[in-house]
């Protein structure tokens, strides 16, 4: 309802319940009256009394954390009515799969070719005396150091990496959707990790665009610094892909390994 | 006397459950927790409303992805399940670097491996190949978006508004 004569609009809530809007209407933040249809939608899947149920045990940061949630699973549910973020995070799982293969197809072409270099070495390294005393040496130094660089680097990394995840992604897809409920005893590693975060600190993108919490994760994650360094080679990779993995584990075992399986991705709406 | 035993949402919300009960397919009476848990974080009213909107035949789905969802919120107030979203859409940021990374790599090796190349590249030589195996690489995603539900994984975490 508008103020006659007031400088303020009523937010998209109470427009849409048809009351009027405080100064201290609670929802006021997060709905503004230029967009009807992401209340509307928040509306439609948990209503109001239920987000402010949400609301009131969560300190001032985290209500906009939790609002933003809120409007992002809504717009979600709108656009994909029947499976809501749950069909996303099935995909996800499916492409990381996915990639994952593809990842360890690579590292078996890579373990090839890297045969193949250790076999030319070999057949350098037996050729050299009498290359030296014909007086056609090849760089031998060059090409050894070289080879000892990928193999200090990468072998340890590809196989911790590609192991553990290799039992999640079977994990994720043996379960049977209405097994979730075992769950209630779980401490998913993200929700630790979220509660002790600190607030998003750039706001480059709109408030509902969720490429903000991309961000958010990135921040709070010192885990992956390697990524920051851009030095994929970095010995210290291989120890922060553990930790990724195994949160990865523990966040899929705890959070999604009774409900990600058995969905059927092709009737996505 | 003979009748069926109430569903578990018409026994938590006390009331008389009819034959035609929505809810009676998706939450039957020994399983009380799973209708209480999705009541207490959308209300029965909603998921009724909810349901009556989906084809019967896709309504088991929805009731999963709800008693995900709300397992999810009430676990985690804040971020709920959307928590999870950005934690899977990261690993996937790292896997798309790890595979360009590696892609590289191999780009190298297979240079060094031409015996009319030189044998030692230099660092402007390793930065002009990740760019090109980066390149080549964005092409990749694609391969894994099957149909039209690959742009979904992208576009809610991206600039695209989802109500405009």
């Amino acid at each position: 309802m508008t103020l006659k004569g007031g400088t303020s609009q009523a937010c998209a809530s109470c427009k849409y319940q048809r009351r009027k809007c405080s100064s201290e209407c609670p929802l006021a933040p997060y709905f503004p009256p230029e967009q009807p249809k992401m209340f509307q939608n928040a509306h439609r899947l948990f209503g109001v009394r239920k987000i402010l149920r949400i609301l009131e045990n969560l300190d001032s940061p985290q209500k906009e954390e939790a609002m933003r949630s809120i409007i992002y699973q809504a717009n979600i549910r709108d656009r994909f009515p029947v499976h809501g973020c749950l069909g996303i995070i099935c995909q996800l799982h499916f492409q990381i799969r996915q990639m994952e293969e593809e990842l360890r197809a690579v590292y078996a072409h890579l373990e090839m070719y890297r045969q193949q270099q250790h076999h030319q070495i070999e057949a350098l390294t037996e050729d050299v005396p009498s290359q030296l005393e014909l007086g056609m040496a090849l760089p031998q130094p060059c090409l050894a150091q070289q080879y000892s660089y990928y193999m200090g680097s990468n072998i340890g990394y590809s196989s911790s990496f590609l192991d553990s995840n290799e039992n999640v992604g079977n994990s994720l897809w043996g379960q049977h959707p209405y097994a979730m409920n075992n769950n209630t005893n779980s401490k998913p590693v993200i929700q630790s990790q979220l509660v002790a975060s600190q607030p998003l600190s750039t706001q480059q993108e709109v408030v509902q665009d969720y490429d903000e919490m991309h961000s958010f994760f990135d921040i709070i994650d010192d885990r992956q610094s390697y990524i920051e360094t851009k030095e994929p080679y970095d010995s210290s990779s291989e120890e922060s892909l553990k930790d990724t993995t195994q949160s990865m584990e523990h966040v899929a075992e705890n959070e999604l390994k009774s409900a990600a399986a058995c969905f059927s991705l092709t009737s996505v709406n | 006397m003979g009748g069926s035993s109430p569903c578990a949402s018409c026994k938590l919300l006390r009331r008389r459950c009819a034959k035609d009960c929505i809810f009676a397919p998706y939450f039957p009476s020994d399983d009380p927790h799973k209708f209480a848990i999705v009541h207490k974080v959308f209300g029965a009213s909603n998921v009724s409303k909810m349901l009556q909107e989906i084809p019967v035949h896709q309504r088991v789905d929805a009731v999963s992805s709800l008693v995900y969802e709300a397992n999810a919120r009430v676990r985690d107030p804040v971020y709920g399940c959307v928590g999870a979203i950005s934690y899977l859409q990261n690993q996937v940021s790292q896997l798309q670097m790890q595979l360009a990374a590696t892609q590289a790599e191999m780009i190298c090796i297979q240079m060094q491996q031409e015996p009319t190349l030189p044998t030692q590249l230099d660092q402007d030589d390793e930065k002009a190949l990740l760019l090109a195996s980066s390149n080549n690489f964005n092409n990749i995603p694609q391969h894994f978006n099957f149909a039209s539900t690959g742009n979904v994984i992208q576009d809610p975490l991206k600039r695209e508004s989802l109500w405009t």
